[in-house]
């Protein structure tokens, strides 16, 4: 029952469309799958939640700045093993909703040594993902928080792009820094934000340039913008929202489906 | 596993770090939204405990109203020959583990603030009585710790029983607590080393004791314990502490053939309570530093929060600089703001006696563990700014460094053992060095050698 589950990770240049590609993908993974599914929004900014809805009230962030400064002040009486404190609180942020639950990282550490602090959390986290068959992580723009934070391998990498050479630039930079540090990554795909049928050419031409497969592109959905301009979370878009109808096609494209309702075996 | 037969769902490591949430469970017993919780493991006379007896005080499991949390209290008491109260603590650790073994429960956090959850699936499967737990607990006890020779629990619900002991047991673990801050290092066979900051400072290694924290502040000996358990090979581990050399300074023949080991033989003995000699090395991270000032030879401390200039006109960075880098440097010593509460505090140079100056915000944070009779006698930033107004402080308020320097001869700090070697000219049998242009004569200067050359010049003469 316990053990290593799928992790699907989503990155790309800040603003191409990681948080909406995030919650279209859990969107999908509720409404076809009978998973558990753990969100970890691993962006400093927070703005996950509002997207899904659901309630944070703390990041892992401000819990290890807790300990931090408690253990400043003295207040931890001498017996009381840190390890345990930290894994409490970190179980007291998630946020539980029905059929996920979800992580907000929140702002890394304030000043002083977190190596101790750090080296813990990543055990905490990494036994907290082996609860879920499906973790699917919501990344900053840097892969800084993946190499540092948590150890454990990812399954699927996604990276998103708008129509913008800074776009293609950065999913580059992303594929090369893969190599460099020590995560390993199953399968690397790009997924395009924004497009239309026209400038599809142009991320299929990317893609093969960058050596990633594409997995699909999201329209320049109007009522995606008018969802988030009204904070109205994206797991309410209805079915036939044309985003949607392009997650179905990207769920398929990078191996959910066999994830959903009836061809589990 | 055959030992938990009539326990209707697992129990084994396989099950430990589970997590049930909230839409998955029976029931919560403390947990966040509860006041009154606690587990609490008490010492007791053989003949104050019926080995095996579960006794339950208010709603069982079953009778309790499921998806939400209840008031709850754990109390277990043990007996057996060789058990002392000090070991309440270590039992009482092991109810974490042992009750995150159990398929569908889940256990975190200690003490006052528990949390606890049976999953509905478990519940259904028939786990629903705390004579289970119980029974689970006892042969888990009597197997891991065969110390425990009786063992008996009483599972609490009952709202005013749960109050009236989680009353008891905070007055037991706040007198747990100043027992562990005496304890002493001699109380102990093992510390522990920690070399998670290697990365930054190769040759650095923390040491771990009762009376030292780590460094960095976040590692207590029972930290260590609790992280060398679950990973004996990872970046925290045992050190035996091995034959006692030196009891003022603090070495120990166990602690320098690890550091020998583990710094790749760069640093050979460590003194844990002086700074001078051979200190403990500093990594980068420390959350202080003592820096000793040799014009009224006593020790300025500063923390890493402070900002401005030290009363030598030094700021933290600057001290820090000289400090770090798992070196081993005269006067110069990174320390946690814990250490600065621990009773061999820079011992074996004085302690407190010897302390002249510190930032006003490290000063209120442990004003209560600064001896009384030289608390107002060591200055801040508040009162004094150079050294000149340092001294008349000190002296004006007669501050116990200002014997020291009547004292003749006066206490210099032990001279480094190095010896600056002369410059050597290696013979004019050289080999040949590819690329050279020929006939031309080549100097080899080693300067500052030691064991091994910091830096080797190879310098082409023109002749």
């Amino acid at each position: 029952m316990m053990g290593k589950g799928l992790v699907i990770s989503v990155s790309g240049k800040g603003g191409a469309g990681k948080t909406t590609v995030t919650a279209l993908l859990l969107k999908w993974l509720i409404e076809n799958t009978e998973e558990v599914i753990l969100v970890v929004d691993a962006d400093p900014a927070t703005n996950l939640p509002d997207v899904l809805g659901a309630k944070i009230e703390k990041t892992v962030g401000m819990v290890s700045k807790q300990l931090k400064d408690q253990i400043n002040m003295g207040k931890i009486p001498p017996t009381v093993a840190k390890k345990d404190l930290l894994e409490a609180w970190v179980h007291q942020t998630l946020s539980e909703n029905d059929r996920f639950d979800l992580l907000a990282m929140g702002r890394s550490e304030g000043e002083g040594c977190y190596c101790y602090v750090n080296s813990v959390l990543t055990r905490i986290l990494d036994n907290l993902t082996e609860n879920y068959s499906i973790t699917l992580l919501d990344m900053e723009a840097g892969l800084e928080h993946l190499s540092r934070r948590t150890d454990h391998d990812v399954d699927i990498m996604l990276i998103v792009t708008d129509p913008s050479k800074m776009g293609f630039e950065t999913a580059k930079r992303i594929k090369e820094l893969i190599s460099e540090v020590h995560i390993k990554v199953g399968k690397v795909f790009l997924v395009g934000n924004k497009f239309n049928h026209q400038l599809s050419s142009s991320l299929n031409s990317a893609s093969s340039m960058i050596g990633i497969e594409v997995a699909g592109y999201l329209p320049n959905d109007d009522e995606v913008s008018s969802y988030n301009m009204l904070g109205k979370p994206l797991l309410e878009l209805p079915d036939t929202s044309p985003s949607y109808k392009a997650i179905e096609q990207i769920a398929q494209n990078i191996g959910l489906t066999r994830f959903k309702r009836g061809e589990k075996s | 596993m055959s030992m938990f037969e009539d326990i209707p769902v697992g129990v084994g490591i396989i099950y430990e770090g589970e997590r049930i949430r909230g839409k998955d469970m029976q029931i919560e017993l403390g947990g966040p939204r509860e006041p009154y919780k606690f587990e609490l493991v008490q010492a007791r006379n053989m003949d104050e405990v019926e080995d095996g007896k579960i006794s339950i005080i208010g709603a069982d499991i079953s009778e309790l109203k499921p998806g939400t949390n209840h008031p709850f209290g754990l109390l277990i008491e043990v007996a057996g020959a060789g058990i002392e109260k000090d070991l309440e603590g270590v039992i009482e650790r092991r109810i974490h583990e042992y009750l995150n073994f159990i398929e569908g429960f889940m256990h975190l956090n200690q003490r006052y603030d528990i949390q606890l959850r049976l999953s509905i699936k478990s519940f259904e499967k028939g786990l629903n009585s705390f004579n289970m737990l119980g029974k689970v607990l006892q042969r888990l006890f009597k197997s891991e710790m065969p110390f425990i020779e009786k063992i008996q629990f009483t599972f609490m619900t009952d709202l005013e029983k749960v109050k009236e002991w989680y009353q008891k047991a905070l007055e037991i673990y706040e007198s747990r607590d100043s027992r562990a801050r005496g304890m002493n290092d001699g109380d102990v066979d093992v510390f522990y080393g920690c070399s998670l900051c290697q990365s930054f400072a190769p040759t650095h290694l923390c040491v771990i004791t009762p009376q030292r924290y780590a460094n960095c502040g976040a590692i207590s000996w029972f930290d260590g314990r609790a992280t060398a358990k679950i990973d004996p090979k990872g970046p925290v581990f045992e050190i035996p502490k091995g034959e006692l050399l030196d009891e003022k300074k603090g070495e120990y023949e166990g602690v320098n053939q690890t550091i020998r080991e583990k710094s790749l033989g760069e640093i050979q003995r460590v003194q844990l309570y002086t700074a001078f000699g051979y200190p403990h090395t500093s990594c980068g991270c420390f959350e202080g530093c003592a820096f000793y000032i040799p014009e009224v030879d006593g020790f300025g401390l500063v923390d890493r929060n402070f900002k401005g200039e030290t009363v030598n006109g030094l700021n933290f960075v600057t001290i820090s600089d000289l400090t770090a880098g798992g070196r081993q440097v005269d006067g110069f010593h990174g320390l946690s703001i814990e250490y600065m509460r621990s009773s061999k505090f820079l011992q074996a140079d004085g302690g407190w006696s010897r302390v002249v100056w510190m930032p006003m915000g490290v000063k209120e944070r442990i004003k209560n563990f600064i001896p009384e009779d030289i608390l107002e006698k060591i200055p801040t930033e508040k009162d004094v700014s150079n050294l000149e107004e340092l001294k008349s402080f000190l002296q004006e308020k007669n501050h116990p460094i200002v014997s020291r320097w009547s004292e003749t001869p006066a206490t210099e700090p032990e001279t480094p053992r190095e010896i600056t070697a002369p410059t050597l000219e290696l013979p004019l049998e050289m080999p040949s060095y590819q690329g050279l242009p020929s006939g031309i004569g080549i100097k080899i200067i080693m300067k500052n050698a030691r064991i091994k050359a910091e830096k080797m010049i190879i310098k082409i003469e023109k002749k």
